[in-house]
């Protein structure tokens, strides 16, 4: 961790201004036009995948998939826009993936979902937060094998997850940082989730 | 829109997917008893269902009732992915009509029996089967 | 995860066996009614009804927590963390509902603590015409160590009704054995069960009861209906512990957050059984360990419910441990 600081000893500042840091554009959404950003986040229960980048007017398309215990998987594209861009930020994002579940209780499943994203970004430390409803539909299927052919009947469910999460993300120079966060989504409401920790790291600015 | 629908059809897309046999069971259920009339429970069982120690005799899928011992002709769909082995028919009738198989305060005589539905896996099967055992549940039927 | 558990189990801090505080005093408390087991030997519709009651994240790989949750060791950090000195664990032969936990499993488990864990013996009912004679042979044999004082029978779950004397000769073992029978009495929320009466209703036992005087039969769950979330048989239970000296009575699981989150089921049975006059025949279970933290959350609002239901201290006292050490012959906790 020291050794990772010291290599931010130039420290760049999270200033919203161009260019957009990437631990302020993975985190809070939106980087410079042409601009590359990704990020990675390791933790209990949760791991995280993240490549964006920028197009004009602050729109920002996405890859990213999730996982939990690596058993409850989420890949997904998106985009997200920065709403306010200065010292605090503020974005909003929209996903449209596939859960898939293995394990006892394995489920899949398109899914889509909104978020918002907001942070403070002075100095070289970005404390943020991001709060986000996903949707899931969930087909259970049963195929009856009759005398006169085949009936299928699907039963739609819809799965609610909220998702959450809280920070700091901390500038490691101009193109490298971390962040701690803790995870505080809400799987399949309304039953019981534990709040879960990470540990991220973000690398970009390359056009 | 055509890789869609084939897609859909495989059932890619669920969350999951159960398979099921629908079988029409008709014939004649009779009773030795000299009460006819009520209503005539009727229900279905794997013969066997499990392996090793979870391995079980008159595994329940499902149940309806018909009117009176007499003509029957009832349909089932039978889950066919869990690995059961055969299929029997019980059967018991409600003779008192409080809807209980020899209640503490009721007809301690009520009539039961069971048949096993051959061949298995079949769509239609006949079957004859005479209720003449007292207060016997199905699990009393392990074939 | 698997290994994280028990790691934070040992690590806790987690008091030694205390008893539990009541009214100013501090009662020794036995739980009857645990249960320990191999995930693998759970029926995989029951697995999946444990799995989603887990809390995310633990239910996508449950048979990590399972594992340490029910494991003796595990079993043994719950009873710790609750302030509970001895408790029950149940052999369990029910593969149309939860599994199968086996008697040598169970005996085995009672070997890591025998003076803290008491085993009871099952047996397998499926196939009775066929392995009936073997199985009591083997109920038999199982009673023969030391370890297993007690059977646990569920006819919900085993599918033989209560009134069916086919199966008499398990209560003459038993009898023989000088060892309790726990039955489960109500309907059982678990997929597979058999919800008629005749498996459920204790009113159903009571011609096997008046047949064997000398068997000890302890109802448990107090004839609750889990599946419509009701009293149910509450007051055929507290009349058969009042008319017959060898029926007790046991509370488990009604009381539960799940079951009962606004805590009235437990303070109603807690009432019913003092004002049918048999606390002397109460004996306390929890139905854990279920999940982390259950077993000690269930004696809480078992305290509670006996606090608001006007138990003295000695009542309170009897059907922590007192009751218990009476009917299974074994020294009261903490008494001499």
């Amino acid at each position: 961790m020291l050794g990772l600081l010291a290599v931010g000893s130039t420290a760049a500042a999270l200033s919203a201004a161009p260019p957009i840091h990437p631990t302020a554009a993975v985190l809070t959404g939106g980087s410079d036009p042409g601009v590359w950003d990704t990020g990675l986040a390791a933790g209990f229960p949760w791991h995280r995948v993240r490549a964006q980048r920028g197009l004009r007017n602050g729109w920002t398309p996405f890859v990213e998939t999730s996982a939990a215990l690596l058993t409850r998987w989420r890949p997904a594209v998106g985009v997200s826009l920065p709403w306010i861009n200065r010292v605090w930020r503020l974005s909003g994002e929209a996903t449209l993936g596939w859960l898939e579940q293995g394990g006892t209780l394995s489920e899949r499943g398109p899914s889509a979902s909104l978020a918002m994203t907001m942070g403070r970004t002075r100095g070289v430390v970005l404390p943020y937060l991001h709060a986000g409803s996903e949707h899931t539909l969930h087909i259970d299927r049963v195929i009856i094998d009759t005398a006169a052919g085949d009936v299928i009947e699907d039963a739609p469910r819809h799965g609610w997850t909220l998702t959450g999460a809280l920070g700091l993300g901390i500038a490691l120079g101009g193109r490298w940082g971390l962040d701690v966060g803790l995870d505080l989504p809400w799987v399949n409401v309304p039953k019981v989730s534990l709040p879960g920790v990470h540990l991220g790291l973000q690398f970009g600015g390359a056009r | 829109m055509r890789w869609m629908a084939l897609v859909s059809s495989l059932g890619i897309g669920c969350s999951s997917i159960t398979n099921e046999k629908r079988v029409r069971i008709d014939g004649r259920i009779d009773t030795t008893d000299d009460l006819p009339g009520g209503v005539t429970y009727v229900s279905v069982h794997h013969a066997w269902l499990g392996e090793g120690l979870l391995r079980h005799p008159m595994a329940f899928i499902d149940a309806t009732t018909v009117e009176q011992p007499g003509d029957l002709d009832v349909t089932f769909d039978i889950p066919m992915d869990a690995g059961g082995e055969g299929l029997v028919l019980y059967a018991w009738h409600d003779r008192d009509g409080d809807g209980v198989l020899c209640s503490i305060d009721g007809d301690r005589g009520e009539r039961t029996g069971a048949v096993a539905v051959t061949p298995w896996p079949t769509y239609s099967a006949t079957v004859e089967l005479t209720l003449a055992v007292p207060c016997a549940g199905p699990e009393t039927f392990a074939p | 995860m698997r290994r994280i558990i028990p790691i934070l189990l040992a690590f806790g801090c987690a008091p030694p066996p205390e008893g539990a505080p009541y009214k100013g005093a501090t009662l020794p408390v036995t739980d009857v009614h645990l249960h320990t087991g191999d995930w693998a030997l759970i029926r995989g519709s029951t697995q999946r009804v444990l799995a989603g009651n887990f809390p995310f994240p633990f239910g996508l790989q449950p048979e990590g927590l399972a594992a340490s949750v029910l494991s003796a060791e595990g079993v043994l950090g719950e009873l710790d963390d609750a302030g509970i000195g001895r408790a029950g664990m149940f052999a369990v032969y029910a593969p149309r509902s939860v599994g199968v936990a086996t008697n040598a499993f169970i005996d085995e488990a009672a070997r890591t603590d025998p003076d803290r864990l008491i085993g009871f013996a099952s047996l397998s009912v499926d196939d009775w015409a066929r392995q009936g004679d073997a199985q009591l042979e083997a109920l038999d044999l199982a009673l023969s160590s030391p370890r297993m004082r007690g059977v646990k029978l569920a006819h919900a779950h085993q599918h033989f009704r209560m009134d069916d004397p086919r199966y008499w000769a398990i209560y003459e073992i038993a009898a023989a054995h000088a060892a309790p029978i726990y039955l489960h009495t109500g309907t059982s929320p678990f997929p597979g069960t058999q919800a008629e009466p005749p498996y459920t209703d204790p009113a159903y036992l009571e011609p096997a009861i008046q047949a064997h005087p000398d068997t000890v039969f302890i109802l448990g769950h107090l004839g609750h209906d889990f599946i419509r979330d009701e009293t149910g048989e509450l007051a055929t239970a507290v009349r058969l512990a009042a008319s017959y000296p060898n029926v007790y009575l046991e509370p488990s699981a009604l009381g539960s957050a799940g079951s009962d989150p606004d805590e009235v089921f437990l303070p109603e049975a807690m009432e019913a059984v003092r004002e049918g006059g048999v606390t002397d025949k109460m004996i306390y279970g929890s139905d854990g360990p279920q999940s982390p933290g259950f077993v000690g959350r269930y004696l809480e609002r078992t305290l509670r419910a006996m606090e608001s239901s006007g138990y003295t201290i000695e009542e309170a006292a009897a059907t922590l441990d007192g009751n218990f050490a009476r009917v299974f012959g074994l020294p009261a906790l903490g008494g001499d």
